[in-house]
């Protein structure tokens, strides 16, 4: 499920590497993500970034993806219940599977603080629902690279929502957009050299490079430790020191 | 031969640094003479040799100097010649790779709490800036460093000022007292945290060290994280 794939409809690579700043305060990435196709031609994607300050926040990325993941993927069924209902159903999931596993552990809700951002596929559009301050950005139709989703940033730099959070059980945002191209989905600490701080705009320097090559790659293993050697490299962790995940994903028809 | 990674290709976009605004409010009264404001200077130039050696604190933490002894002055640290400057949130702080702290000097009485004033006004002159231009920011910090009680009528004011910007979370205030302070006054610029004791001159260098470790842990600090000091760093330098 956490493996890059050239699919059916899809190709898919992503990778999460530790920010230098996590690996300086010996923990390792907190970040997570998965994605699979499903019903033949739809994608979904899963980014989870836990919470620096959450004592289970690793286990709580991994959690969120593979439960929401799961979530999308049992839930389909003829006719299809709609996007909207599909992301909203996946949140519910993935917040009381992290109840759950808090309950267990007898711990509070809170240690297993992460965020999500969860993107559907399909031929008739494509959803996103988040909550946290990752980024989903879809190539239109026309051709733009658009921001699908809105970072939920709070007044200081290191303040956002969390799955665990108050109303958490339902995504701080849902959009349902026209049919993507290519979609990216990145965590908080790709933010500064991605997108427009204010105004979200993706960075298109930043993602035409890297979806061509997505587009094209007929070696996705390979191609998938290109991404990780890239997210783990010097020019990278000069602008961030946080975790940093990446997911690119093309239509192949 | 070495393999051209294709994601190498990918051109960043130029977005301004998350700021941390951090304010020194620092005693430079007449009783800080001697070996006193010697080692404070020490402890300046040690927080700015530590800070610039993190690269990423170094772009992001900035600071300014308010200093209270006689008169109250926000100072230029620009230069290292400490002269005096408006108080003024565009001109008042640097970024660390710029920041070089000037030597100061011990004369006249205590206005703390107009000190404490400026300080404030300065890191909410600085956040505005911030809004307007769209950069992000972390909680600013306000460091008040004293050996003795205010001699301004207003310091009840200015301490309920910092009480109050501290509630609504506008900024963190670290109350530190030399040998001797009056820490009953001292504790009452901050609801959150007791002020800190310095028992001894070589003390001094230790706070520095360990501000410095404090300031790379906020500009390191990852969204969602609640900033907090390390409880341990602040009582180790309490030697009660």
């Amino acid at each position: 499920m956490t493996s890059s794939a050239l699919g059916a409809a899809w190709t898919f690579v992503g990778a999460s590497v530790a920010g230098t700043a996590h690996l300086a305060r010996g923990c390792g990435c907190q970040d997570w993500w998965g994605a699979a196709e499903f019903s033949e031609r739809n994608l979904v994607i899963a980014v989870a970034d836990g919470a620096g300050s959450a004592a289970h926040a690793e286990p709580a990325a991994r959690i969120a993806v593979s439960s929401a993941i799961r979530a999308v993927i049992a839930h389909t069924t003829v006719p299809s219940p709609g996007i909207e209902a599909m992301l909203e159903h996946a949140f519910r999931e993935v917040r009381e599977e992290l109840e759950l596993f808090a309950a267990w552990q007898s711990v509070e809700l809170e240690t297993y603080s992460t965020t999500l951002s969860l993107v559907i596929a399909m031929d008739d559009g494509t959803g996103v629902a988040q909550t946290g301050d990752g980024i989903v950005v879809i190539r239109t139709g026309d051709g733009q690279l658009r921001p699908a989703s809105i970072p939920q940033q709070g007044t200081y730099a290191n303040e956002t929502q969390f799955v665990t959070g108050p109303g958490g059980a339902k995504p701080g945002f849902l959009a349902i957009c026209e049919y993507g191209a290519a979609i990216a989905v990145l965590t908080d600490g790709l933010l500064p050299i991605a997108v427009d701080y204010v105004d979200h705009t993706p960075h298109a320097p930043f993602f035409d490079p890297m979806l061509a090559e997505v587009a094209t790659t007929t070696d996705i293993g390979r191609t998938s430790e290109h991404l990780a050697e890239f997210l783990a490299s010097e020019r990278v962790s000069s602008r961030t020191d946080d975790d940093k995940t990446l997911v690119l994903a093309t239509r192949r028809a | 031969m070495t393999e051209v990674n294709p994601f190498a290709l990918a051109e960043f976009r130029d977005n301004p640094e998350r700021r941390c605004p951090v304010v020194l409010v620092l005693d430079t009264s007449a009783s800080m003479k001697g070996e006193a404001i010697r080692q404070l200077n020490a402890g300046l130039q040690q927080l700015a040799s530590d800070l610039q050696r993190d690269p990423l604190a170094s772009l992001r933490v900035e600071l300014a100097i308010v200093s209270f002894g006689g008169t109250v002055s926000t100072v230029d640290v620009r230069d290292g010649r400490g002269q005096s400057i408006s108080a003024d949130p565009v001109l008042a702080f640097v970024t660390v790779d710029a920041f070089k702290p000037p030597t100061l000097r011990a004369s006249g009485d205590t206005p703390m709490g107009a000190a404490v004033q400026q300080g404030l006004d300065l890191l909410r002159g600085r956040k505005s800036l911030f809004k307007e231009g769209g950069v992000p920011y972390f909680r600013p910090w306000l460091f008040l460093i004293s050996d003795g009680a205010p001699t301004d009528p207003d310091w009840i004011r200015a301490a309920e000022s910092a009480r109050l910007e501290e509630s609504v979370n506008g900024v963190s205030v670290f109350p530190i007292g030399v040998e001797r302070a009056d820490l009953a006054t001292l504790a009452m610029f901050s609801s959150q945290r007791a002020p800190a004791l310095l028992s001894n001159i070589q003390a001094f260098q230790s706070l520095f060290q360990w501000l410095s470790q404090s300031l790379a842990a906020v500009a390191n600090s990852r969204p969602g994280e609640i900033v907090t000091l390390p409880a341990a760093g602040w009582t180790q330098i309490d030697p009660s």
